[in-house]
């Protein structure tokens, strides 16, 4: 595998053009915390952070890790402990509230409820840091709002009141209004936070094309962590040890970063999937599984919930057999054979079956 | 890419306009002209449409006592009622939008009463009591006193409104603290009262009435100016007051400075519900209600519409209250108080029950 002409790669590697490009947002040696009557709780230190251009990175933490603080002090609603944050190379706690509205907009997990505000209006508001001050829209604003409305595509509800819309339209409604404030970078508070899983996968999704075709720097807090693995290019992961690691969600994976930050007892990460166990297997409870593709993922799933360790050691086999568009499952134990047609009825019989070796086991 | 493709195409996406309606604005200015002249017709004595039109064309009348009643009496006092309602209109309309409460007005909120509160110290230190004769006493300096004692009044109570508001962050907690601090501070007054002369108690009685009657020429010019600054002042913050309904938060997201913001709206609704309160008397409920009236009439929450239809259907009741409160024809005169309580209730019971959305109108 390794020639003598191996080199390690680094990121000096990369075009100048691409290397160069400005961070948009950077945080140096950042502590973040709260200051309270003399009392100060530190929540991270030592934190450094950068964004770049058209990337999409979630934030991801277990409850009380600290996100939303990250998120405040970052978007500088919130001063840090120490340190300093760049938003555009300025500092974030420098620059002026109107100069910073053109640099950065924001999206909050709290549902804006307000009778007879319309839709349209809501997004007019966008573009509050550029308009004069009486707040006339020229034609240029118009056409960025277009755009925006398009992109999302929320062209059907533009002339309702937006406490007539679902939780998800709302959610898509203020996202829209970031776009349209048309900030180099958009920071998210657990936009999901009140959504249901179509919506939820929507609005990510939304928002990953957003960073790709319009080279906007999102971040985002969520509690999604299957969704970011999935989406992220960037993962930044609040450890429990107030530190914070950052890196593409496949390395943070197999490096065990997401063990660690998700550990708790009883209740793992698991590596093959990327997703948290659930199931704790049953050690008497011990099958072998012949099969492949779909089938084999979901009647894992089936004999997992119910507690079954999959191992290639143990003389009980489930084979699944499949033909053109039919399947069956295959029991063979001690020289029998007993065929299925539904998983339903395969954990029914294996129920009874090691029931029965249980209180077996027991006698012994 | 597939949502794209579906969406209609750019050009043909039309925006929604952003005019009100334009007849409801127009519809809104005749009914104040109308009730203006059905103000100067109506009263004691009825002076017929066409006398009224005469003098306020400048074309005088045949009947001294006509003339006499309606430049002396009558044009004033409906003058005030069109600055009060005005006033507390846009002054309960701030209110609502920076508290995020559609029952907050500056009668709820303690405002009113730190207004009086204001006035009874500004007498009880010049040794007069609050009535409209001692105020007529003090003359041009005194009116500007009076108007200074009452906003600053009314400006402490919003502050520490504003104060507690920064702790207490459920709005109906606010609301009750409101409401407490209102009660206090009529209970101070009411102390005060107890140790007065009684015919003290009974000029304050009546200045607790309301009354719009009581503000001489001279005096008028005084509070129309203090209330076309509040006004001016609320209508340069509209567009702020547009981000606030989105929350605080997302209203600092977007470059707003919330503590100016919130210095310029507090001078504005104390300077209005001050001035109106120190002249007139705690006037409730035109406050709270010509706000949701504007809002289900218009069906819209932008403050550059609302600020200025807030003025005119607020004198529009104003108007028609004081006109109530003549009982035509009768030599007696209802407290204004009163009548704008007997109207106004009904108006916020209405508004509530028809427009079902008023709990999600502030979160």
């Amino acid at each position: 595998m390794y020639t003598d002409n191996t080199i390690s790669y680094t990121s000096v590697m990369r075009q100048a053009s691409v290397k160069n490009a400005p961070d948009i947002l950077r945080a140096q040696n950042l502590s973040i915390g709260y200051k309270a009557k003399g009392k100060v709780t530190p929540i991270g230190s030592a934190l450094e952070l950068t964004l770049q251009p058209g990337q999409f990175v979630c934030l991801l933490g277990p409850n009380g890790a600290g996100k939303s603080t990250l998120i405040r002090t970052l978007a500088g609603i919130q001063n840090p402990l120490q340190g300093k944050v760049y938003i555009g190379g300025v500092d974030v706690n420098i620059i002026q509230k109107t100069t910073l509205a053109q640099k950065l907009s924001l999206v909050l997990a709290e549902n804006v409820q307000a009778g007879n505000l319309n839709v349209y209006t809501v997004l007019t508001l966008g573009r509050y840091p550029y308009a004069d001050w009486f707040g006339t829209l020229r034609n240029h604003d118009k056409v960025i709002i277009k755009e925006a409305i398009r992109a999302t595509g929320i062209e059907k509800y533009l002339d309702k009141q937006i406490h007539q819309l679902s939780d998800g339209e709302r959610q898509k409604v203020m996202i829209t209004r970031a776009l349209i404030q048309d900030t180099p970078l958009i920071i998210l508070d657990e936009p999901t936070a009140h959504l249901d899983l179509p919506n939820r996968v929507e609005i990510i999704r939304l928002l990953r094309r957003m960073a790709r075709q319009t080279k906007k720097a999102i971040l985002l807090s969520t509690h999604e962590l299957d969704l970011a693995l999935q989406t992220a290019d960037k993962i930044w992961l609040m450890m429990p040890n107030q530190s914070l690691i950052t890196g593409t969600p496949e390395d943070l994976i197999l490096n065990g970063t997401f063990e660690k930050a998700f550990h708790r007892s009883g209740f793992d990460f698991c590596r093959e999937t990327g997703t948290f166990k659930v199931n704790t297997p049953e050690d008497h409870k011990r099958i072998q599984l012949k099969g492949d593709g779909t089938l084999y993922f979901w009647t894992r799933r089936a004999l997992e919930r119910e507690g079954f360790h999959i191992t290639e050691s143990s003389e009980t086999v489930l084979y699944i057999q499949e033909h053109h568009h039919e399947h069956c499952w295959v029991f063979e134990s001690e020289g029998t054979a007993i065929r299925f047609n539904t998983i339903e009825s395969i954990i029914e019989y294996l129920r009874d079956r090691f029931l029965h070796q249980e209180s077996t086991f027991e006698k012994v | 890419m597939a949502e794209i493709t579906k969406s209609i195409p750019f050009d043909e996406l039309e925006l929604p306009a952003l005019t009100p309606k334009f007849s409801w604005i127009v519809a809104m200015i005749f009914s104040v002209l109308f009730f203006l002249v059905l103000d100067l017709v109506l009263g004691s004595v009825t002076i017929p449409v066409t006398e009224v039109i005469k003098i306020l064309t400048g074309q005088g009348s045949g009947n001294i006592a006509w003339l006499t009643i309606v430049q002396n009496i009558r044009i004033p006092k409906a003058l005030t009622a069109i600055l009060a309602g005005s006033a507390l209109s846009v002054s309960g309309l701030q209110m609502q939008t920076l508290f995020r409460n559609p029952l907050a007005g500056p009668s709820v909120l303690g405002v009113t009463s730190g207004a009086s509160f204001g006035v009874a110290i500004l007498m009880l230190g010049t040794g007069h009591v609050t009535s409209n004769v001692a105020i007529r006493q003090l003359g041009i300096g005194g009116s500007w006193l009076i108007i200074l004692a009452a906003a600053i009044g009314s400006a402490i109570v919003l502050l520490m409104i504003i104060g507690l508001s920064l702790r207490i962050r459920d709005n109906v907690i606010l609301l009750i603290v409101g409401l407490m601090l209102s009660n206090l501070i009529i209970a101070v007054v009411s102390i005060w009262q107890y140790f007065s002369e009684p015919e003290q108690i009974q000029d304050y009685l009546m200045w607790t009435f309301g009354s719009l009657g009581g503000v001489s020429s001279s005096q008028l010019n005084i509070l129309s100016i203090a209330i076309l600054i509040g006004i001016a002042l609320a209508f340069i913050s509209s567009k702020f007051l547009n981000l606030l309904l989105l929350g605080e938060s997302y209203a600092a997201s977007m470059g707003l400075n919330l503590k100016v913001v919130k210095i310029l709206i507090i001078i504005s609704t104390s300077l209005l519900a001050g001035a109106i309160t120190g002249f007139c008397g705690p006037i409730g409920f035109i406050g709270i209600a010509v706000p949701h009236l504007c809002r289900a009439v218009l069906n819209t929450s932008d403050h550059r519409v609302l600020v200025p239809s807030c003025c005119l259907l607020g004198a529009t009741i104003m108007l028609v209250c004081d006109i109530v409160a003549q009982l035509p024809g009768h030599h007696s005169i209802l407290p204004i108080n009163a009548v704008t309580a007997i109207i106004g209730s009904p108006v916020v019971m209405w508004v509530i029950l028809k427009q079902k959305n008023i709990r999600s109108s502030f979160s």
